[in-house]
């Protein structure tokens, strides 16, 4: 954190052992005694280093296909005499011989990348239309406040479907097999509720008095913006960032799964080659030769999803003395 | 009040406006023609897709397509020749389907023709009222146990499944459904059989509900938790009131006002969710139409569902404005 003291342990040994921490030593503090908090870190590590390490650890290629060796179940289930599962995969197959143990490690990939990349755009439109928004007042906070409205009126899913289907066949949507198109899309409705947060921590900030010391001293704008207001709404905005990340994963699992998101990938080379909601939609349409083809990137995501929402259950503990109790 | 609520019935025009001209010009310009985006269905000669771009105002500049499909406009009768005024969107007239060629109309498909049997917009519907009606009957009872058993095992267990359902998302919860319930215990068959009144129902609605079960019992829970603190509580119970009187009378009713403002959101999340639940249940409602028009690129059918989801929206959340005033009489709208 930028704003981050030492902590009591770092600090000068003459000084008080009573030395007061910072507010993020203390929230750390708090974080760390909260059991499901750090069960869900110790999660999201482990995928993060699974997607990282993705080549390494993926016994196969993930876009391989394997002729005669599809549908194949995984090694431990041996009650169909018709369908035998074969040692070399793991989980099994899918209808194209591809491993799925492979396209899962691969495909942890995507669904971390979704709940990071258009956090950066969503974080950037809505921090900038909050702060321009709180701070400045009068008619342009009306204008960018009722053009949040209306864009917090459409119905997300309905809208960003048919973005993605109206850019699909652009060079713009097909870049990174349409995963720009989507990170652009879900930024592009989920900036509201960042912007109206901003705004509402600006609104009460700017009325203390170390902003109004700060103008008296005839510190510019953009200087108070950037040092004094801004500073003081991380707290919030880690928390609703952390909050909303779940909600992108399974946003491009739903697009994907209904079609308009990642394309199916056959390049052996590429990084990128399936995500979590594409193999759903292939598990989903292979149901009835088992259920573990949609079993498995269901249980990931549950996990993923999870452990993300304990983490921010327990930064907005941390982070938010008030709710401390109960 | 009745102010408030006119100045709220107002602010939905702007925003129905804004919703369908960029539902409208999205869907517009989109590559590729309506008439050549469905490679199993025969396609269009030349001359007959002439005539098509015709009817349905293709050759029109943008303003006069959108102000047609929104309004009114005037329109020649292929038989007569005469200029008839025919209204548009607000008059409840969306116009011809592209898919059909021009044969039904959007409000027939949406909303059934006289044919007697259900409309999509009967399923769709029917769907979401069950959903909710799960979710409080389930949820808020569900949420005020575990405030007052708080920190027991019920309180931690009714916690865990409610945090479960809240971040899972409905189409998690859909898919855990099908794995266990129909493919796997064989309960529910995969294909449903819709002349059942009841059975095909039931995983739906159980998919489409869970999640907000799960955020209407944290939220009672809480509620209840913070109400539990007051001094008004210990008061009654120090006046040696009994228990029951004392969660019934004192408690319930003040913790129970603010899960009535959840129904607004909940309203939204129950109406995108048909769009995906439809699609994994098989339910021939609104939301499997919308998506099968969305790859069909069918401009009208687009539009008319996203503006009926706004306007369905923004009645949710003015009704339940319009509650919250009437049973918190602290409440004052300006």
């Amino acid at each position: 954190m930028a704003t981050s003291a030492p902590t009591a342990g770092a600090a000068a040994p003459e000084l008080s052992a009573q030395q007061p921490r910072s507010l993020w030593a203390d929230a750390m503090h708090r974080l760390l005694r909260n059991r499901a908090a750090v069960a869900g870190v110790c999660v999201v590590l482990i995928y993060i280093l699974i997607a990282l390490f993705a080549p390494l650890l993926a016994p196969k290629n993930p876009v391989e296909q394997t002729a005669r060796n599809s549908l194949r179940p995984p090694v431990w289930v041996t009650d169909n005499p018709n369908r035998m599962p074969n040692p070399a995969n793991l989980l099994g197959t899918d209808s194209n011989g591809r491993d799925i143990l492979s396209r899962l490690i691969f495909g942890t990939r995507v669904s971390l990348i979704v709940g990071v990349v258009p956090q950066l755009i969503i974080l950037g439109l809505g921090v900038t239309v909050g702060l321009v928004s709180g701070f400045n007042g009068g008619w342009i906070d009306n204008l960018l406040m009722r053009i949040t409205e209306i864009v917090a009126a459409f119905p997300d899913l309905l809208f960003i479907i048919t973005l993605t289907v109206a850019f699909r066949d652009t060079l713009f949507g097909k870049a990174l097999g349409g995963l720009l198109l989507i990170f652009t899309a879900l930024a592009a409705v989920s900036w509201t509720g960042m912007a109206r947060l901003v705004r509402g921590q600006v609104l009460s900030l700017k009325e203390k008095e170390f902003v109004e010391a700060a103008r008296a001293l005839g510190i510019p704008t953009g200087q108070i913006l950037a040092r004094h207001i801004l500073p003081n709404t991380m707290a919030p905005i880690i928390v609703s960032v952390s909050f909303s990340i779940p909600g992108l994963i399974i946003s491009e699992a739903i697009l994907t799964f209904l079609g308009v998101g990642m394309r199916p990938s056959v390049d052996l080379a590429n990084p990128l080659p399936t995500s979590l909601g594409q193999m759903m939609q292939e598990g989903f349409s292979n149901l009835s030769s088992g259920p573990w083809m949609l079993l498995f990137p269901v249980a990931m995501i549950s996990s993923l999803v999870l452990a993300f929402t304990f983490v921010g259950d327990g930064l907005r503990d941390a982070l938010d003395p008030r709710d401390r109790e109960g | 009040m009745t102010a408030y609520i006119i100045r709220r019935i107002l602010w939905q025009i702007p925003v129905l406006l804004t919703v369908g001209l960029m539902t409208f010009g999205i869907a517009k310009i989109t590559p590729g023609s309506p008439f050549d985006t469905d490679p199993n269905h025969r396609q269009l000669a030349p001359a007959v897709e002439k005539i098509m771009r015709q009817k349905f105002g293709m050759d029109l500049p943008f303003w006069h397509q959108f102000t047609r499909y929104m309004f009114f406009d005037l329109v020649g009768n292929p038989k007569t020749g005469a200029q008839e005024f025919q209204w548009g969107a607000i008059g409840g007239n969306f116009g011809p389907t592209y898919t059909s060629r021009g044969s039904r109309t959007v409000q027939q498909e949406l909303f059934g023709d006289r044919s007697g049997k259900p409309s999509r917009f009967y399923y769709s519907a029917r769907l979401g009222l069950q959903a909710l009606l799960f979710a409080v009957i389930f949820g808020i009872p569900m949420g005020v146990l575990a405030a007052l058993k708080q920190n027991s095992w019920i309180d931690y267990s009714i916690l865990f499944v409610s945090t479960l359902f809240a971040s899972l998302s409905n189409l998690i919860v859909g898919f855990l459904l099908v794995i266990i319930f129909a493919v796997s215990l064989n309960w529910f068959t995969v294909i449903p059989d819709w002349s059942d009144a009841i059975q095909p129902w039931i995983l739906p609605t159980l998919a489409l509900g869970a999640v907000q079960l799960g955020f209407i019992t944290r939220l009672t829970r809480s509620s209840v938790l913070e109400v539990k603190r007051q001094d008004y509580i210990r008061t009654a119970q120090s006046k040696g009131l009994a228990t029951q009187v004392v969660i019934w009378r004192h408690m319930l009713k003040n913790a129970l006002l603010p899960v009535v403002t959840i129904l607004g959101p909940a309203a939204a999340g129950l109406i995108t969710g048909t769009l995906y639940i439809e699609i994994i249940f098989q339910v021939p409602g609104m939301g499997s139409l919308l998506i099968e028009a969305i790859g069909k690129r069918d401009y009208s059918m687009i539009t008319a569902g996203a503006l009926i989801f706004v306007f369905f929206l923004g009645v949710a959340n003015l009704i339940v404005d319009i509650a919250y005033g009437v049973i918190d009489p602290r409440i004052s709208y300006k």
